[in-house]
């Protein structure tokens, strides 16, 4: 019988839906950690820019805000320093760390064709880490509160909440893996559950680690050992297993070598795992072992080789694919970044180069061809290939996507680029003991070129923003599979 | 259906290639590390031996973060001076009538910022370290860059 729903009585109405505080449908983990990422593009690039601009005019832009409290004065401090930390807290643990989490609660249960167990608790996760992020970050600017060296400068209460978002992440990604069924996993989960462990075991040592009242030196290398293990653990173990899963979904092909996928594979666990000792420069450690690190971190050229190869040859035959702009095009250029970093590492390690650049801007340049370049330019591919899906948009890469690109490649490869430059003459100017004035006034150019870089990082973090949100607000709703349940017809 | 898209292998094993072009590296990394052993560290940046006080001069150099303005090496870099030189007394213009008031501690007045000595001076960028550091430590620091060439 036709019901007229304006004659309805007040008890005949439908009951209320209850919705969940932190939501739990599938995808929803995920895109609250991309869109996050998204969002810190945006602001570590913003900030950046800052970053540049207190290099080249500390005087214009240093600003300092004195606060009374009832403890005390509470002072704001715009200073070099702090915009220093800013920017690279921003683009570690906001950029990276929120694209990455997405990453892995995105590809995880799409490889593994399972939903993702406890979609709420993973949600909290990022609920949990952005909040604690933006304390963190705040806090960075006021000295009184702010320890520790780079990338772990947080107070102690915003270190405990990132760690217990790292924890809620962990829960549900293995949870989620040992409860699927089926073979040995696809390379991507390999990549992923090794990131994810070592980001969580790192983050929490960093956190301990001020507890434990290391002696100065030992403190000072543990935070060298951290930030480099940062990178060759988590930043790049997880885009590489980005990269293994957009390539062939892009190109729907299969991989060319699975058992080249995971001899790459091996050779990064061990090889990144003993590069960060590169970073133990001190009388106090044998040089032996700093060598282990050195020798670690120039063969680490061959598993980004055979990465490299293996997924070249997975797009063989669709070639004409990378001519359209999309999630292709991100991760061709991602590639091309992952060699080059790759081979300068390589060349980094070697010791007649580290006699030169040890101490200059060489080794920042090099980190970032491998934040800005390889690792946001897969996030990028990603978030090509994820965002239509999870915000289920009909929406194909156009000319916003195409200006991310081309803008993001640009600039990584300038900024990089200049302070490698930069390093080199900056050491070559050491060794002939050039003074330190004109040792400014050479470094002055090349940061002005870093700063034309970094601003077209920004232009591209821009426009991956605005695409999104144009996405969302106007293009037509569609269907896509939701994992683990049934596909509409036609998928 | 239930969706579960698995990416699927061209193939299993490992291309020949893959394997020589592994193992020969592999060796190489072996032999170029049995053969470059010979060497030492140098101290990393802003942790050497402690100074004369029992202050780890370097460590609180690092803490304060100066080298994020005065280079990594601390020897200048953008507008900021170098610290090489402050034994010989203060390069930078607004702080030369400082150093001939204060031959002695000039820098320590000049970086704990709190002395009505160096009040009025522009400070441009530089922190009061006073509020933060102790005397001790400043002088720690002022001794260790008075070591500097």
């Amino acid at each position: 019988m036709a019901v007229n729903p304006k004659k309805l009585r007040p008890y005949d109405q439908p009951p209320r839906v209850r919705r969940p505080i932190v939501p739990a449908d599938p995808g929803n983990a995920a895109t609250a950690y991309l869109v996050a990422a998204v969002v810190w593009f945006l602001l570590a690039t913003g900030i950046g820019l800052l970053w540049v601009g207190m290099q080249l005019f500390p005087d214009v832009l240093s600003l300092s805000l004195a606060m009374p409290t009832l403890s005390g004065e509470l002072t704001f401090d715009l200073s070099p320093a702090t915009v220093t930390s800013g920017f690279w807290n921003a683009l570690v643990y906001g950029w990276l760390g929120n694209a990455g989490l997405g990453a892995i609660f995105f590809i995880t249960p799409r490889l593994l064709g399972v939903r993702l167990v406890d979609e709420g608790i993973a949600t909290l996760s990022a609920v949990v880490w952005n909040i604690g992020l933006l304390a963190g970050l705040t806090a960075l600017y006021v000295p009184q509160v702010v320890a520790g060296g780079a990338l772990t400068e947080f107070p102690l209460p915003v270190d405990g909440a990132l760690l217990l978002a790292l924890l809620l992440a962990n829960d549900s990604f293995w949870r989620t893996l040992l409860g699927a069924r089926g073979g040995l996993p696809y390379v991507s989960i390999w990549y992923f559950g090794v990131a994810l462990a070592a980001f969580t075991g790192l983050y929490g040592l960093g956190t301990l680690a001020p507890l434990l009242n290391l002696p100065d030196v030992g403190a000072a290398l543990a935070n060298a050992f951290y930030g480099r293990a940062l990178e060759t653990l988590w930043v790049s173990g997880v885009a590489l297993g980005t990269l293994y899963y957009v390539i062939p979904r892009a190109t729907g092909n299969p991989l060319y070598s699975s058992g080249m996928a995971m001899l790459a594979w091996l050779l990064w666990l061990g090889l990144a795992s003993l590069a960060p000792i590169a970073r133990l420069v001190d009388t106090s450690v044998p040089f032996a072992v700093t060598q282990v690190g050195n020798v670690a971190a120039f063969l680490l050229v061959l598993p980004a080789f055979l990465v490299v190869a293996n997924l070249l040859q997975t797009i063989h035959g669709r070639w004409t694919r990378a001519l359209a702009p999309g999630t292709l095009q991100f991760a061709l250029v991602a590639l091309t970044f992952l060699a080059a970093t790759a081979l300068l590492e390589g060349i980094g390690a070697l010791g007649s180069v580290r006699a030169l650049v040890a101490r200059t801007e060489w080794a920042v340049g090099v980190q970032l061809f491998a934040f800005l370049g390889t690792a946001t330019l897969a996030f990028l591919a990603l978030a090509d290939h994820a965002f239509p899906r999870l915000l289920r948009r009909d929406w194909s890469s156009g000319m916003l996507a195409e200006a991310s690109l081309w803008a993001g490649f640009a600039g990584a490869a300038v900024a990089g680029l200049a302070l490698i430059a930069g390093g080199i003459a900056h050491g070559s100017l050491l060794i002939q003991g050039a003074p330190g004035d004109e040792i400014s006034g050479t470094l002055f150019w090349f940061r002005l070129v870093l700063g034309a870089g970094v601003g077209l990082v920004a232009l591209a973090a821009a426009g991956a923003a605005l695409n999104v949100f144009l996405m969302y607000t106007g293009a037509p709703r569609a269907e896509y599979a939701v994992v683990g349940e049934t596909a509409p017809a036609g998928q | 259906m239930t969706v579960h898209t698995p990416i699927e292998s061209r193939t299993r094993g490992v291309p020949a290639w893959a394997l020589a072009l592994s193992g020969a590296m592999l060796v190489a990394g072996a032999v170029f590390f049995a053969t470059n052993l010979g060497g030492q560290n140098p101290p990393i940046i802003g942790e050497p031996s402690p100074s004369e006080g029992g202050l780890n001069a370097q460590g609180i150099i690092r803490a304060a973060a100066c080298q994020a303005c005065h280079g990594p090496d601390l020897e200048g870099q953008a507008a900021f001076p170098s610290l090489h030189g402050v034994k010989d007394g203060p390069v930078s213009e607004n702080l030369q009538q400082l150093g001939a008031d204060h031959p002695d501690d000039w820098a320590n007045l000049w970086i704990a910022g709190t002395d009505p000595a160096v009040a009025g001076l522009d400070r441009g960028g530089m922190p009061v370290f006073g509020e933060t550091l102790s005397a001790d430590e400043i002088a720690a620091v002022v001794d260790y860059l008075k070591t500097l060439p």
